[in-house]
């Protein structure tokens, strides 16, 4: 077929022609400004709020000045982000570092072993500043070490409170209707009975006066022990749960909270206010734009959440309820193992060539009033509005009045984030509290902390990599049926009779493996205290 | 032909070679090559999940139903439509039914649940009846069939155009010939439609079937409750849970050869079945 | 000249018109709340669904869409790869199916699995990804056009299509002394003008709404198309319940979101509803009528 040939021939040559175009076009890489100063390639992601070059936060910019080494920026929107850095660091392409990594642990001991990713122990050694949080912190430094003894990465600390006035004690902190209570005459509820009660009047006697019988005394998004979960109604039955299901004994052992006795008892006394019509019967389906919605319309007579602001709004007539007691007397606000450390936020490549400017650079990061900023936001911008002013005198950042503007765009605009350590010990000294935290806190202090009965959490264990593989295959399957569950008992009641097979299908899905390396994880910590 | 080769061979089969990250411990720093080979190793873990019957059962169920029923209603609307007489219409219908196909699958899960919702329209529809709302959403025993319906009602338009493009053509002459013979309208369609677009047919099945165990991850993800994971957990999402978000390469690999192994036998099957019935013309 | 339908057929052709009446209005009902979902508030749309108040309406999502200068180059970047796109996939697809469909066609089933094969195996994201980083095509909008335009459904479709074509037709012609290529222009490309349109619809349709291929690799934002721009916005990460600072971030761009939802719908359907009625006169019967004369 002669035309065959042709046309072959026409096409190879356009196909060749394509690439040649293509090969042409793309070697126009932006050559930095790094002239006489160094240089850095940095990776990192950053909200699509954010300006696109992070060289145009104000930081950053004060930063350069500070430390005379550029950064040259790859960023990438989050939602594309996780994609991209894998296939740089899988193709070849690797940048000094990845600032803002998101790298979970199981990835950090990958890119370890594999070598992409270096040991950071002598870095460390080069940061004073880092090296001063620690010496006043000395429990992140186990944290930060990976199973073979090593450091890897650079963390992210934030404590606003400690120990059992931590912030992230309790999550899914109840919020009762205190406008509805007051309009029918009834008491705050001190006990699940009573709490049975009011939640029935809610429902029966109209408290938001417009005579149709829409309330919904008890909302809430089926969840792990998530923030909007009704998971703390359970310690009033026993230890309760948490968002990982883990619970640590006084004596430090592990066990998981829905295989105690005290997790039927509790899922009887919910399947008791589903039978009496007093749950919202979307809690199984809803999500968190269609729980707010309804909570902007004056229907919800007891709901969760972290912070009602969100939900409600901060004007609204919401009071935090505080743990109430079961039926045989148990009060117990179950600690939630949340803490503000995230362990992989920072990690340095193989193919950085210049590691004492990049542990100069990254020491900064900690440096107190350093880290704050990165935080939260800056000062003295007279481009745009400010997070703080800075106290001259005192060498203190102070919050400023946020004045209307949404709190989450002024932040995504700028604060870098990124590796940081904010200790307890810097309020009043470095900066003052933001003020949703200073309230919440206050809330946490005075009526719940009385009430919490563990005196141990579940710390932030480095796993080794099979441990990790094991813990992530279990959890696949354990945690969705043990939320299902749950679920069904809520709405069949049927926990009592199901329960045995329900613990044998546990041990079935790997409970006794997941208890076993928990347990590990908990004594090894405990050891290197 | 030789553009359309010579671009498979550069973008399909130059990188073929990655297959074999199925069989290794894909390392970043040692590339495709240098990584560790450790056969079957992902296979098992993949196969030694304890639901994994369960789960690759739900993956064949949902494809397999999605097939049968998602198969036939393009070529009756298309068909339909070929009868319409007025072009205005004609026209106006098929942009309606085209546009589902544009919405993206995340805001028709959400409508899903909308819709569908113990609160929402239907279920205010049904409680006229019935005094019951049903928990479309909840009931492990409707998930297939929310996906399934749902999915067609979105690509059914969508899908009937290569049918109605092969309609057109027909020859009238020959629908006019049938009738004065003494054809009606529904023997003419069996007789010279059908027939007509039979070809089109066939192949679109077959690719279809061979496209069985590619079903896609997010819609099922998306309309995963606590309640209705019996059915709903297929095996993509499964997988996704397990830890594929970590950039598990090597995983992925060995599940996405699983898969196109199990495609290429039914394909084979069903071009096997099809040529018998089809004249022997199938895909080959 | 039409002839009069029996009573029998008029029956049938009202039962079909009613029956695609209802099938119209099933399919209508969800594409009008979409339609009317882009101008509400999205508090109201989740509280009430569809109401008549006109306080609940904001074309605020419209508003945030057009203002933005990424979306609108991006819906304009999208315009031209699905374009694009669509040509090139539509000569690759005719050119590759033509020849297998001619019986006589020496190398039919070497080719035909060579097609086939690449549709259940292949070397996945990373060997591909180094190819095109080879070629030196990252970062360009080649990367987009080329590698995708091979796609074996279509190369099958076009096929099965030219198989229809009567013989006839080209028996007549090669009669008259004609070579294969002037068969190919002047006889086969006119009446495949039905397949060519289909497949450049279908092509143009399946470019516009993604997003993947541009995700991998394109990096410079500007040549990003709409789907891809929408999805920063539409697509939000698991944020961990710890990293509080990220939680306001997270929950101002879940409000933004929610607001384009609707529109962004809307607006990624225009170009379809603007395109397809020139199209469709390729599809109407008897197109081929005419032709054996």
């Amino acid at each position: 077929m002669k035309k065959m040939k042709k046309t072959a021939v026409c096409f190879s040559g356009a196909a060749l022609l394509l690439a040649a175009a293509g090969c042409s076009g793309n070697d126009a890489g932006p050559d930095g400004s790094g002239d006489s100063a160094t240089t850095l390639k940095f990776m990192t992601q950053s909200s699509v709020l954010a300006p696109e070059n992070p060289n145009d936060k104000l930081i950053f910019k004060r930063l350069e000045e500070k430390t005379g080494i550029h950064i040259k920026w790859t960023n990438y929107t989050s939602d594309v982000f996780a994609e991209k850095r894998n296939l740089a660091l899988a193709t070849g392409d690797l940048p000094d570092a990845i600032f803002d990594a998101g790298l979970g642990d199981y990835e950090l001991l990958k890119l370890a072993k594999d070598g992409t990713i270096i040991p950071l122990d002598d870095l460390v050694k080069q940061m004073p500043n880092l090296n001063a949080v620690l010496e006043k912190a000395p429990q992140y430094k186990a944290m930060m070490t990976a199973p073979d003894g090593h450091i890897y990465s650079l963390p992210w600390i934030e404590e606003l409170g400690s120990g059992k006035e931590s912030i992230h004690s309790v999550n899914n902190i109840p919020w009762i209707n205190i406008a509805w209570l007051d309009k029918l005459g009834l008491q705050m509820p001190t006990t699940t009975e009573e709490l049975k009660q009011v939640l029935i009047a809610f429902k029966t006697k109209d408290p938001n006066g417009n005579g149709k019988a829409d309330e919904i005394p008890l909302s809430f998004i089926n969840s792990d022990g998530g923030n909007e979960d009704l998971g703390f109604l359970f310690g009033s039955f026993g230890g309760g749960i948490n968002w990982d299901y883990t619970l640590v004994s006084d004596e430090g052992k592990i066990s998981f909270g829905p295989a105690e006795e005290g997790f039927k008892k509790a899922v009887d006394y919910i399947h008791e206010l589903y039978a009496a019509g007093v749950i919202d019967n979307e809690f199984v389906t809803q999500d968190w734009n269609t729980y707010i919605a309804k909570g902007k319309e004056d229907v919800y007579g007891l709901y969760f959440t972290w912070d009602k602001a969100n939900v409600t709004g901060m004007d609204s007539k919401f009071e935090p309820m505080p743990a109430l007691a079961g039926p045989d007397g148990t009060k117990n606000v179950t600690r939630t193992n949340g803490m503000g450390f995230d362990r992989g936020r920072m990690v340095v490549t193989k193919a950085n060539k210049n590691l004492e400017a990049t542990a100069k650079w990254m020491d900064q990061l900690y440096d107190p009033l350093q880290s704050v900023q990165d935080n939260w936001g800056t000062y003295g911008d007279d481009k745009q509005q400010n997070i703080f002013e800075f106290d001259e005198a005192n060498k203190m950042l102070k919050h400023l009045p946020l004045n209307g503007a949404a709190p989450g765009e002024l932040r995504g605009k700028t604060s870098v984030g990124g590796p940081l350590a904010i200790l307890d010990s810097y309020y009043g000294t470095v900066t003052t509290k933001p003020d949703d935290a200073a309230w919440r806190l206050d809330i946490l202090k005075k009526i719940y902390v009385p009430d919490m009965k563990a005196k141990n959490i579940y710390p932030k264990v480095f796993y080794s990599m099979e441990d990790l593989d094991r813990l992530s295959a279990i959890e696949a399957d354990l945690k969705p049926y043990v939320l299902r569950m749950r679920t069904e008992w809520i709405q069949n009641g049927k926990a009592d009779q199901e329960w045995a097979s329900y613990l044998k299908e546990l041990d079935r899905l790997g409970l006794q493996d997941w208890l076993r390396i928990k347990q590990e994880g908990y004594d090894r910590n405990a050891a290197a205290g | 032909m030789a553009p359309a080769f010579i671009l498979t061979v550069i973008f399909k089969y130059i990188p073929m070679y990655g297959v074999i990250i199925a069989f290794k411990d894909f390392s970043y720093s040692k590339g495709i090559w240098g990584s560790d080979w450790v056969g079957f190793k992902y296979f098992e873990k993949f196969l030694n999940a304890p639901n994994f019957e369960a789960i690759f059962m739900n993956t064949l169920k949902l494809s397999l139903y999605g097939l049968a029923f998602g198969f036939p209603v393009p070529i009756i609307l298309a068909l339909m439509l070929n009868q319409l007489r007025r072009q205005g219409v004609k026209k106006n219908v098929q942009l309606m039914l085209y546009a589902p196909n544009f919405i993206s699958v995340v805001v028709i899960v959400g409508m899903v649940f909308i819709f569908l919702s113990p609160t929402g329209p239907i279920n205010k529809l049904i409680l006229l009846f019935t005094g019951h709302p049903v928990n479309f959403m909840s009931d492990p025993g409707y998930f297939r069939t929310v996906y399934i319906v749902s999915g067609i009602w979105q690509a059914a338009g969508w899908s009937s155009i290569i049918y109605v493009a092969a309609l057109a053509g027909v020859d009238p002459e020959l629908h006019n010939a049938a009738t004065i013979d003494g054809a009606n309208l529904l023997q003419r369609i069996r007789s010279i439609d059908l027939p007509t677009i039979k070809p089109v047919m066939a192949i679109v099945f077959i690719l279809s079937a061979g496209g069985i165990m590619a079903i896609g991850f997010e819609k099922a993800f998306l309309m995963q409750t606590a309640l209705n994971l019996p059915t709903s957990e297929i095996l993509p999402t499964y997988v996704y849970k397990v830890g594929l978000k970590s950039g598990d390469y090597s995983y992925s690999a060995a599940i996405g050869l699983f898969n196109s192994i199990i495609n290429v036998i039914l394909l084979i099957l069903v071009n096997f079945v099809v040529k018998k019935l089809n004249e022997g013309e199938g895909l080959y | 000249m039409n002839i009069k339908p029996t009573a029998m057929d008029r029956f049938i052709l009202a039962v079909n018109r009613l029956l695609l009446a209802c099938i119209v209005l099933v399919v209508l009902v969800p594409l009008i709340y979409v339609a009317v979902a882009s101008f509400m508030e999205p508090t109201a749309l989740l509280n009430k669904g569809i109401s008549f108040h006109l306080k609940d309406y904001s074309v605020e999502g419209y508003k945030l869409i057009l203002s933005n200068k990424a979306m609108v180059r991006g819906f304009l970047n999208a315009l031209f790869y699905s374009g694009a796109f669509a040509l090139i996939t539509v000569a690759v697809s005719v050119c590759a199916g033509f020849p297998l469909s001619i019986d006589s066609f020496a190398g039919r089933k070497f080719f035909m699995t060579a097609f086939v094969f690449t549709m259940f195996f292949g070397g996945g994201l990373i060997p591909t990804f180094l190819v095109i980083k080879q070629l030196g095509m990252l970062d360009t909008v080649w990367a987009i056009l080329i590698p995708g335009a091979v796609n074996v459904w279509n190369i099958i479709l076009a096929r099965t299509f030219f198989k229809g074509i009567p013989r006839e037709l080209s028996e007549a012609a090669k009669v008259d002394g004609a070579s294969e290529l002037t068969i190919f222009l002047n006889i086969v490309l006119p009446l495949s003008k039905p397949i060519m349109f289909v497949l450049a619809l279908y092509a143009f349709v399946g470019q516009w709404n993604s997003f993947f291929d541009a995700m991998i690799y394109l990096e410079n934002t500007k040549l990003y198309p709409l789907q891809l721009v929408l999805r920063s916005i539409l697509i939000q990460n698991q944020v961990s319940p710890e990293m509080l600072t990220d939680r306001a971030q997270a929950a101002e761009l879940k409000r933004l979101s929610e607001i384009i939802k609707y529109a962004s719908i809307v607006i990624s359907s225009l170009p379809l509803l603007i395109m397809y009625p020139f199209f469709q006169k390729y599809f109407e019967k008897g197109v081929m009528v005419g032709s054996l004369k």
